[in-house]
């Protein structure tokens, strides 16, 4: 048996040494090797010849040399990049197609990508986000979806928690708008809070920065602060955390404790507020039905499933669960159905009724992504149309290279390199462009976004930047292979004799391109205008209510409810009207473009089927329909004694001409005077009020109850016979503190309030109307190019055309009649996907446009002309040339 | 090029090359110096030696026929060049200048 020094070793060594030593190395190496095995044995021997073998590379004499051959590696790559950045100099229009394509495509899609990954990433901060979440409530009333709400009975999440094994944890609340709290003597209004039960903090991953997780809200009268808000408290001198301990106090006589201080929420947290208060202060406040109710509804509950647990299986028991609590309608007077909502989805929805999450709509957020995605499509169409017809100006390049000796694999790296410079260039400069238009577009989408997004995000485990780079590199290899895959098809004779012909596959590809660039056009601008229509139409539509020169004030939370309260209200809605310049003030729980409460379990005299009904309803005094201008059909307004401090003595109220069919009246008249069962009394009606918009136009005219209630929160709307100004305010404000003492005297303009309604339709529309724009100029651009290049090879042929006495006329028809085809058959395609598209995006709205087929002709003619302008422009150009010139051209 | 004077290593190699004359390869290198000089010294460093003096154009090299117990391998035989041999001289008369130039007191 011969002895062998190991084998891998000498490979390793094979390929790392000097080639022209190498022999005697391993000559040497094997010599010791042999002399070691006879004296010293075969293990020592092959330890010793390791050792000596891996001395060798300590030395880089002995090393390969970097060979000739890679360093022509790098001069390839210089000439590569030379010729290409030659070849984009000399062809600066084409260059510049390109280029602003790119760019335009690169820099919308990087802040797109920002504004999706950041609504996406809603409510990851926490822990178990994953088996997090938030039990919804369908009502049914006669097999018929009357609410789909975010908010439940008290009893829900204690009850779950209790039946099911499958639930880890659960936490409760009871989310409520701006307060007023007065903290050492002075009054702050607040944000919105959350009332949450002591689970709160071990549930979610907020931060708490100084107080006990578990204890801090674990009895009545205690409540946690966020750091924002803490700020506003503390004196100079102060730190946030000397406010533990500090009594807070709301308009009621025991003052609230802080416990916690902690972080404030995310960005990216759907429950977004000022500070937390304990639940149990909720229950001593409003009795043991806050705990323990079926019927009460306002409550929020999130659950966590344990580890392993497939939510369907828990959401397939919640129908027992509703039987065995609800049976099908004795408790609620309606079929409760419940299900889980997963925590990441609840931002994304935005069709829940009573929703106090910060929510958006899911579609739009997609929707913009695939725009973006559409717009880098469009551009690089015309990178791979522009190269492909332009292969053929290269293809004398080409034809040298191949005769000198390049592959195939190296005319295709040459391609590569150019397609990369060029992406390279038009990504470096849109970071530029992102950085510069990013204030302009954190205006348009209200957020705060950035790069940093883009940078610490990662999308199934894998770093954004990373897949990011991934994908551009996928698209760019497909992107640069075509082009290059065609050059190296040519036979190298044949472009150096300078004839040769396009295949018949590639003008088809071509076209084929410019049609589906030109139909995503169509279907972007149809889109485009039908958007911006939608919203001029709901912004200036008759709401039915009149809602100028109104400012609306808050109401005076820290004065106590008591019998002198309806008088005292009407004394200084007096006093103000006596102001010049102020017409006429009322109060009210909802102003107009806010949402409304709920009456269930009403009973209507018209008809004894008529029963469990469920109506909105709204608390006004005796001057909001003079104010708002509301017509009634018949019947009469409240005067002051229809109000009352006793609210069980209240017996008479109205409705809106919506409600009168809900309570099977035969026509408003019949409605008068007739009784309405609901409350456990009987009501009777007053007067019937034409409909109004009371909610924005994404909803239709509901009926609605209008009870003649007061309360201290509810607000003041106050009307001005002309503009507002300064000094009125002021006077408004002294009567206020006059009437009101110790509170917060805030107000703003109604006409704003009902604008910020259609805030995201207009942000939509903004975002579109700039893809729309950018996707019409890429792709015309494209088209431009491709004409070009187009009348480049014609131009012998138009030369003898005009020596044969063609005149301009006939040359513009001959010439621009191929493109223009392509634009009308990518118009024909566009048109009907556009219609389809506009169909279901008005299904969205409840009041919407009629959108017609003119419309998209309109759309579709502009479309076509631009291209008829661009396309005779050039034709005109060429045509105008000396035919001697363009005859002589070779 | 390096500068052309001679490393200590260096010059016991190129004596050690001019003593075996015609017959200086890695291994018998090696063993020459570490016989004459009595100090252990790698095969890589003796190759890396060689290959310094070779890139000073103090040595040359060639390959040998092929030879058996080495598995088939050639040697790579080196020779020392008349530039090493004047080299060698020069680093000698340095020497000898220096020695001579000691006075008696200071060794005794």
């Amino acid at each position: 048996m011969k002895v062998t020094p190991p084998k891998q070793l000498i490979w390793l060594l094979s390929k790392c040494c000097n080639p022209a030593l190498w022999e005697s190395i391993e000559g040497d190496l094997m010599e010791l090797f042999l002399l070691d095995l006879k004296k010293k044995g075969e293990r020592k021997a092959k330890f010793n010849y390791f050792l000596n073998a891996l001395a060798f590379l300590r030395y880089h004499r002995l090393r390969k040399r970097q060979n000739s051959k890679k360093l022509n590696h790098m001069a390839l790559i210089q000439n590569y990049l030379k010729v290409s950045f030659r070849d984009l100099k000399r062809n600066k229009t084409f260059t510049g197609i390109n280029l602003f394509g790119l760019i335009a495509g690169m820099t919308v899609s990087l802040l797109m990508f920002q504004y999706v990954l950041f609504e996406t990433s809603f409510d990851d901060f926490n822990e178990d986000a994953d088996r997090m979440y938030r039990v919804i409530n369908d009502r049914y009333h006669n097999g018929e979806l009357i609410q789909r709400g975010a908010i439940t009975y008290p009893t829900i999440g204690p009850t779950m928690f209790k039946d099911f094994p499958e639930i880890e944890a659960y936490t409760r609340m009871v989310p409520s708008t701006g307060n007023f709290i007065n903290y050492e003597e002075q009054v702050y209004r607040t944000g919105d809070y959350l009332i949450a039960d002591e689970h709160f903090h071990s549930f979610f991953s907020y931060k708490l920065i100084k107080g006990n997780k578990k204890e801090c809200l674990d009895a009545a009268f205690k409540m946690v602060i966020t750091e924002r808000f803490a700020k506003k408290l503390i004196k100079k001198g102060e730190n946030i955390t000397d406010l533990i301990g500090k009594p807070i106090n709301f308009n009621y006589p025991t003052s609230f404790m802080i416990t916690g201080i902690m972080e404030n929420p995310p960005k990216n947290s759907h429950l977004q507020f000022d500070f937390i208060t304990s639940y149990k202060s909720f229950i001593a406040i409003e009795g043991q039905g806050a705990d323990t109710s079926w019927e009460w509804s306002d409550f929020y509950h999130y659950i966590k499933l344990k580890k392993g647990v497939n939510p369907e299986s828990l959401n397939n028991k919640l129908a027992d669960f509703s039987l065995r609590y609800f049976k099908e309608g004795e408790v609620t007077g309606n079929d409760e159905k419940f299900s889980l909502q997963p925590l990441n989805e609840i931002h994304l929805d935005d069709t829940m009724e009573y929703e106090v999450a910060i929510v958006t709509n899911g579609e739009t957020v997609w929707l913009m992504l695939y725009i973006a995605i559409f717009i880098v499509l469009i551009a690089w169409v015309n990178y791979i149309n522009l190269n492909t017809s332009r292969a053929i100006q290269r293809a004398k390049e080409v034809g040298i290279r191949k005769s000198v000796g390049a592959q195939k694999s190296q005319i295709i790296r040459q391609s590569f390199i150019e397609t990369l410079l060029l992406n390279f260039i038009a990504l470096t400069l849109s970071i530029g462009f992102v950085f510069i238009l990013q204030p302009i577009f954190n205006n348009m989408t209200g957020l705060d976004l950035s790069m940093s997004i883009i940078l610490f995000s990662s999308v199934m485990g894998i770093p954004f930047p990373i897949l990011l780079i991934g994908i551009l590199f996928i698209l760019l290899a497909l992107v640069a292979l075509y082009p290059a895959l065609l050059v190296t098809r040519f036979s190298t004779q044949d472009v150096l004799k300078g004839s040769f012909q396009l295949k018949g596959e590639i003008t088809w590809l071509r076209k084929g391109m410019v049609v589906f660039q030109f139909s995503l056009a169509v279907i972007l601008i149809t889109a485009t205008i039908a958007i911006a229509r939608q919203i001029e139409y709901m912004v200036n539509q008759d709401l039915g209510i009149d809602l100028d020169n109104t400012i609306v004030v808050y109401g005076p939370v820290m004065t106590n409810w008591d019998s002198t309260f309806i008088y005292k209200i009407d004394q200084f809605k007096k006093d103000l009207s006596s102001l010049s310049g102020v017409e006429i003030a009322t109060i009210s729980n909802r102003v107009p473009g806010s949402g409304m409460g709920r009456i269930f379990r009403i009973t209507s005299s018209a008809d004894p089927e008529a029963q469990n009904l469920t109506s909105n309803h709204m608390s006004i005094d005796h001057e909001f329909a003079e104010l708002y201008n509301v017509e009634f059909i018949t019947g009469r307004d409240f005067n002051y004694s229809d109000h009352d401090f006793d609210g069980g003595a209240i017996k008479n109220f109205i409705i809106n001409e919506s409600a009168v069919s809900l309570l099977k009246f035969d026509s408003p008249e019949d409605a008068v005077g007739r009784s309405v069962n609901f409350y456990n009394k009987d009501w009777t009606i007053i007067g019937v009020m034409k409909d109004f918009h009371q909610e924005s136009l994404h909803r239709k005219i509901a009926p609605i109850f209008l009870l003649p209630y007061y309360s201290t929160g509810n607000n003041f709307s106050i009307k001005f016979s002309s503009q507002v100004t300064p000094a009125l305010v002021e006077a408004i404000e002294k009567r206020y503190n006059q009437y009101f003492p110790g509170n917060y005297f805030d107000y703003l303009f109604l006409e704003d309030e009902i604008d910020s309604l259609y805030d995201d339709d207009v942000r939509v529309s903004r975002v579109s109307n700039v893809f729309a724009t950018l996707s019409i100029i890429i792709a015309v651009l494209g088209l431009y190019g491709l004409v070009m290049i187009t009348l480049v090879r014609k131009t012998k042929e138009i030369g003898i055309r005009k020596v044969l006495g063609a005149n301009l006329g006939q040359l513009l028809t001959l010439l621009s009649k191929e493109f223009l085809l392509l634009v009308i058959i990518a118009v024909l395609v566009g048109a009907p996907v556009s219609y389809l598209t506009i169909m279901e995006w008005k299904s969205g709205y409840a009041y919407s446009i009629n959108i017609g087929i003119g419309l998209i002709l309109l759309s579709s003619f502009m479309l076509i002309l631009i291209s008829a302008i661009t396309i005779g422009f050039q034709t005109r150009k060429i045509s105008g040339n000396n035919p001697v010139e363009s005859l002589r051209s070779e | 090029m390096k500068g052309t004077n001679l490393g200590e290593l260096e010059e016991i190699a190129l004596l050690v090359v001019a003593n075996l004359f015609d017959n200086a390869y890695g291994i018998l290198i090696k063993q020459e110096i570490e016989e004459k000089c009595n100090r252990t010294i790698t095969i890589s460093t003796v190759h890396n030696v060689l290959q310094r003096l070779s890139e000073k154009d103090y040595l040359e090299s060639r390959y040998s026929d092929p030879t058996p117990e080495r598995g088939g391998k050639r040697k790579l035989l080196f020779r020392v060049t008349k530039a090493g041999q004047a080299a060698l001289r020069t680093s000698r008369s340095m020497r000898e200048n220096l020695w001579s130039g000691i006075p008696k007191v200071a060794f005794d």
